[in-house]
């Protein structure tokens, strides 16, 4: 399987557009205490938008419960926990491969416009 | 405007006056009335009503209606006014604060008096309310109506209120751990309750998680500690997104402590640290320590702390009494009363409780701003509030739609989440990021050829180079004392000999004393009726008193016989007269040539004893002679005293701190620089051992005996007659036990075994029962100890300047050496660098293929054994006996199987690449993170210190079993590699 690595959790992430360009761009061209310190940030960040989710998932099945359509037994949370989570890892994956094709379709684009430009 | 121009003259002295925040701020109000409000006329201005613009501006407030839905609070930047509102204070507020100044102004006044360090901020306060010109000082009555007036005045609320958060901070700071365990009790509680500043509950559930708790009891735990991490429990608000980075949680003012608190003990202190660093520069600052000790009355005292130079961090100074100064209950009813105060002023101001101040000073510290910091979160939760009011994705349209509502907030949680990383990351981009790895290549590059760290060494090196041939001198200076007084010996050494000699070799040895040989000797010329004879230079000399008197008769006796003519002096027949008259002249002359031959050898044998007892009696004058120039007061006899003493002392007194690790052997062998970091490291556990190393310098000489003296006992005890004089005479005449006679060395090394013989038998004279007998061999026994000790004594002088020589060069080597003398840090820190460097591409990266692919999941957490034979493993990997999964995250985290290169500064200053083969790398990672310390790491992270072990068999397991049934992802791996490699970044913290 293909390793997923922090510039790819990066591309999936949230930020504006502008800011996260800025970022993967300028990557390489960081101090290494400025990438070590931005590695965190992203990896946070991911973290915590995954908490988020099985936090708010967590809430809904109480409220699920509550109308009697989620079952409040010993393996509740468990269970939430789990589903939560194969939902962000799927979703997580195809980010990233949707992150990898937006690049090569940007890339090519960048080919077209290049190869219109010469021809005019 | 009548009224105007005067409030205009306050904004300008203010702002002109001072750059204080606290005069910036009255600016500032006072501005806006200026700018943004003149209706509002001076009659109004001196009221007990103010207008609540004049404390808050609407950044950040939580104030309800006070919002313009409008305005991007988050991120624009613009500060615009509240909408009026009014504002009472209570009268319990009124007389909290009309207390605190009146208590404060007091010690400022009196600060002022006496030229104390005082505040700018107090300077301010002191301006508003006392004056700073006219009327420098105000007595009670007038300083009360003052007061009373001035809280008539907005200023006096917010000047006042300020120096009131400011001071009740200092109590905090004081207090430390205790500000959390005890204060903020309507917030985190339990805190600090059984164990290490565990959690064991927190208020403000939000209902949800209440509900869940109650019903799905079972699961609570797991609940509990799943939802605390985000801080859902603890804020109930938005302010619930993951905190785990704590450079993240400083943007969260109300939330950072509270998740660091629920994550473990360690993070509690972690989240401490900032008030410790904070304190520290109280503590460092002596102006401002006397300040606080003056403004809190004495209770404070930061004099009581004391920076620990290993760890950095602060504590109460161990050579102090734990609050000897600080009243610490009374401090602590302080805080609380002034917790009760400040939540009730910002109540009635309109702000929710003011819970969060500790945890805002964190933030302020940790950032390193300055800005006023408004009571959290309401800023952030606001944020959320304004997205939702705002942005159509995210409005509440039914209120009904529960689920529906609930994703919205979310999603607004998200965007403002986003929003503060981005400043945050933004922050970091602007070249604000922790310096990690620069810290760690700093400390490497000091290490090495010139670098800082090392010079220092070099320094330190050189100094104690120096120091020791300073005590070279010292030791030198003091066995000078000695040997001078052993050459004032030498004359009496002399003439003892000399007596020795005759009655050895003139006398033969048959006279115990010189006085007994005087005794014979006289007695052979003096009385005519001995018969004993005394051998001289080999003959018998017979007594010769008698001989002289018998001489003189025998001439007589033969003359008589010769007159009386019988015999053969009868005159023979036909003998001539003349022949007879010339043979009776030739017998009367015969006779008298044998009498004077007689005659001449009796005086002959006179002069040979006379000549004897002439030498000793020369010899017993020169003895006198030389006592007399050696009495008790002669000034070497006085310094070989003193100094022997001295060692004696110096030496009980030090070997008794063998806690220390001072002993005769450390004595021997180590050098004083050496000895004294033991004494002082000794003494900073236990004052009543060793010393301080501000006295090393003062105190040095009292080591320095001690280490002679060390070197005089070992060589005793190598002497196997050194028991046996001791106990068969020394003691008895040295010692001053009861019977025994307490003779000083001196007396003992300056008497013949004769004198001390008739010293004892007057001593026993007057008191016979009171004294031991002593035989004289016994007395010999004691003048050659007191001799043995003195010799001793000198000899280990050259002894411990053979050591100070050893000692001396082993310092020249590692001059020559210095960066051998950094290895285990350089290897330390190496290592951890290697991790930074490596975190990202080496392991981050690759956390997700290892738990999203079983085969790989499978390698790093192997509890196989390693093939020991077949080349696959270096010895040193098979002699650390892991299992394999061990060295496949070695691998991981280091690369190691491939080696390590890296540069170093060569001896003549060229860059030079060191090699490093896998099996040396090895041996260093291991040791940094050997299997146990790696298994605790990962354990202590992955479980949240729930099930750490140091069993990297049950870690693998433990990992393996977690991630291959999913309760732990990628995530918590790759976080479980961060905590690490932090820990271990920590660590490094301890080396300079």
């Amino acid at each position: 399987m293909k390793n997923i690595t922090t510039l790819d959790i990066l591309k999936t992430l949230p930020f504006e557009e502008a800011f996260k360009s800025n970022l993967l761009d300028n990557f390489e061209k960081f101090s290494p205490d400025q990438q070590y310190a931005i590695e965190d940030i992203i990896w946070d960040t991911y973290d915590s938008l995954c908490r988020l989710k099985i936090e708010e998932n967590v809430e809904l099945a109480m409220q699920k419960a509550k109308d009697k359509q989620e079952v409040l037994d010993q393996g509740f949370y468990d269970r939430i926990k789990q589903q939560t989570e194969k939902e962000l890892e799927d979703n997580f994956t195809i980010a990233v491969a949707s992150a990898d094709l937006s690049e090569t379709r940007d890339a090519l684009q960048d080919i077209i416009k290049t190869n219109s430009s010469k021809k005019n | 405007m009548a009224d105007g121009p005067a409030v205009d003259h306050e904004v300008s002295a203010h702002s002109q006056g001072s750059s204080t925040g606290a005069a910036e701020k009255v600016g500032k109000f006072v501005g806006r009335i200026r700018g943004g409000h003149k209706a509002q006329q001076q009659s109004e201005y001196k009221t007990d009503v103010f207008k609540r613009n004049f404390f808050l501006t609407d950044e950040g407030s939580t104030q309800e209606g006070v919002s313009n839905p409008n305005r991007d609070l988050w991120r624009n930047k613009e500060k615009k006014a509240a909408p009026h509102e009014w504002v009472q204070f209570s009268d319990e507020s009124r007389g909290e604060l009309s207390r605190f100044l009146n208590d404060h102004l007091k010690n400022i006044q009196d600060l002022r008096k006496k030229s104390g360090f005082i505040p700018d901020e107090d300077l301010e306060l002191l301006k508003l309310f006392v004056g700073d010109g006219a009327k420098p000082e105000l007595d009670e009555t007038a300083l009360t109506d003052s007061i009373t007036d001035k809280l008539n005045d907005p200023r006096g609320w917010v000047l006042g209120m300020e120096r009131y958060r400011d001071v009740q901070m200092l109590k905090r700071l004081a207090l430390g751990a205790r500000t959390f365990t005890e204060i903020e009790s309507n917030h985190v509680y339990g805190i600090g309750k059984g164990t290490d500043l565990t959690m064991e509950q927190v208020d403000r559930e939000g209902f949800v998680h209440k509900f869940g708790r109650e019903k799905v009891m079972p699961n609570w735990e797991d609940i509990r500690d799943f939802v605390a991490k985000p801080g859902v429990v603890l804020a109930g608000t938005a302010a619930t997104w993951a905190l785990a980075n704590p450079a993240l949680a400083a943007l969260w003012p109300a939330g950072a402590f509270a998740h660091s608190a629920l994550d473990s003990g360690q993070k509690i202190r972690d989240a401490l640290k900032p008030y410790s660093d904070a304190f520290k520069v109280v503590v460092a600052d002596k102006k401002m320590a006397q300040y606080v000790k003056d403004i809190t009355g004495g209770r404070i005292d930061p004099s009581d702390y004391k920076v620990n130079p290993t760890t950095g961090t602060l504590e109460l100074d161990p050579d102090k009494p734990y609050y000897t100064s600080i009243n610490v209950e009374s401090v602590v009813n302080d805080v609380k009363k002034g917790q009760e105060a400040l939540n009730r002023f910002n109540r009635e101001l309109g702000i929710k409780d003011f819970h969060a101040s500790p945890e805002e000073f964190i933030f302020r510290i940790a950032t390193g701003k300055s800005a006023y910091v408004e009571p959290a979160p309401t800023r952030y939760a606001k944020r959320i509030q304004d997205i939702m009011d705002t942005d159509p994705k995210f409005k509440i349209k039914d209120r009904d739609e529960v689920e529906g509502n609930l994703k919205k907030y979310m999603g607004a949680r998200r965007k403002v989440m986003m929003e503060m990383i981005e400043d945050y990351a933004e922050t970091i981009v602007k070249e604000e990021a922790d310096p990690k790895s620069s810290k760690v290549n700093e400390k490497i590059a000091a290490r090495e050829k010139d670098g800082r760290v090392a010079k220092k060494k070099a320094e330190e090196l050189v100094k104690s180079k120096e120091r020791l041939a300073e005590d070279k001198t010292k030791i030198l200076d003091v066995k000078t004392e000695l040997t001078s007084y052993e050459a004032a010996l030498e004359p009496l050494k002399t003439d003892r000999e000399a007596i020795k000699t005759i009655l050895t070799d003139v006398l033969r040895g048959a006279f115990a004393s010189p006085e007994d040989a005087l005794v014979a000797l006289e007695k052979l010329t003096n009385d005519a009726t001995s018969k004993d004879s005394v051998i001289i230079n080999g003959r018998p000399q017979r007594p010769i008193a008698a001989s002289l008197h018998e001489n003189d008769g025998w001439l007589e006796g033969e003359l008589s016989k010769i007159d009386a003519g019988g015999g053969p002096w009868a005159k023979r027949p036909g003998e001539k007269d003349t022949a007879y008259q010339e043979r009776m002249a030739g017998a009367y002359t015969a006779k008298s040539t044998e009498h004077k031959r007689r005659e001449d050898r009796i005086v002959s044998e006179l002069d040979v004893i006379d000549g004897v007892v002439e030498k000793i009696k020369a010899a017993q004058q020169k003895i006198t002679k030389s006592k007399e120039e050696l009495s008790e007061s002669n000034q070497q006899v006085i310094k070989m005293a003193e100094v022997t003493k001295r060692m004696e002392d110096n030496h009980t007194k030090i070997i008794k701190w063998a806690i220390a690790g001072v002993d005769d052997n450390a004595l021997r062998t180590l050098s004083p620089d050496e000895l004294l970091e033991k004494l002082n490291k000794a003494n900073s556990k236990n004052k009543a051992v060793g010393w301080k190393s501000e006295d090393n310098e003062s105190r040095r000489q009292e080591l320095l005996d001690a280490i002679v003296e060390a070197q005089a006992l070992n060589q005793e005890s190598l002497d196997p007659k050194v028991a046996d004089r001791k106990t068969n005479g020394y003691n008895a005449l040295h010692g001053n036990a009861a019977g025994q006679y307490g003779l000083s060395d001196h007396m003992l090394m300056t008497s013949s075994v004769a004198e001390i013989r008739q010293h004892i038998d007057d001593v026993r004279a007057a008191r016979p029962t009171a004294y031991n007998v002593l035989v004289d061999s016994s007395i010999a026994n004691a003048i050659a100890e007191a001799k043995n000790r003195l010799r001793v004594r000198v000899q280990a002088f050259g002894a411990v300047d053979k050591v100070f020589d050893k000692k001396t060069e082993e310092l020249q080597g590692k001059i020559e050496k210095i960066p051998e003398a950094f290895k285990d840090e350089l290897d330390h820190l190496r290592t951890v660098s290697t991790l930074i460097e490596r975190r990202r591409t080496g392991i981050s990266d690759k956390v997700f293929g290892i738990t999203a692919s079983p085969k790989e999941l499978a390698k790093y957490t192997s509890v196989d054994a390693i093939p020991k034979i077949g080349g696959e493993y270096t010895a040193a990997e098979v002699k650390a006996a892991a299992p394999a999964g061990y060295y496949e995250i070695l691998d991981l985290m280091f690369d190691y199987k491939n080696g390590f290169k890296y540069k170093i500064t060569n001896k003549d200053g060229a860059e030079e690449e060191v090699h490093e083969t896998r099996e040396d790398y090895f041996q260093r990672i291991q040791k940094l993170l050997p299997p146990k310390e790696l298994a605790q790491l990962m354990t202590k992270s992955l479980s949240g210190g729930k099930n750490t072990t140091d069993d990297i068999n049950k870690a693998l397991q433990y990992i393996s079993s977690r991630l291959g049934k999913r309760q732990d992802t990628f995530r918590d791996l790759r976080r479980a590699f961060r905590d690490t490699i932090d820990t271990l970044y920590k660590q490094t913290g301890s080396i300079d």
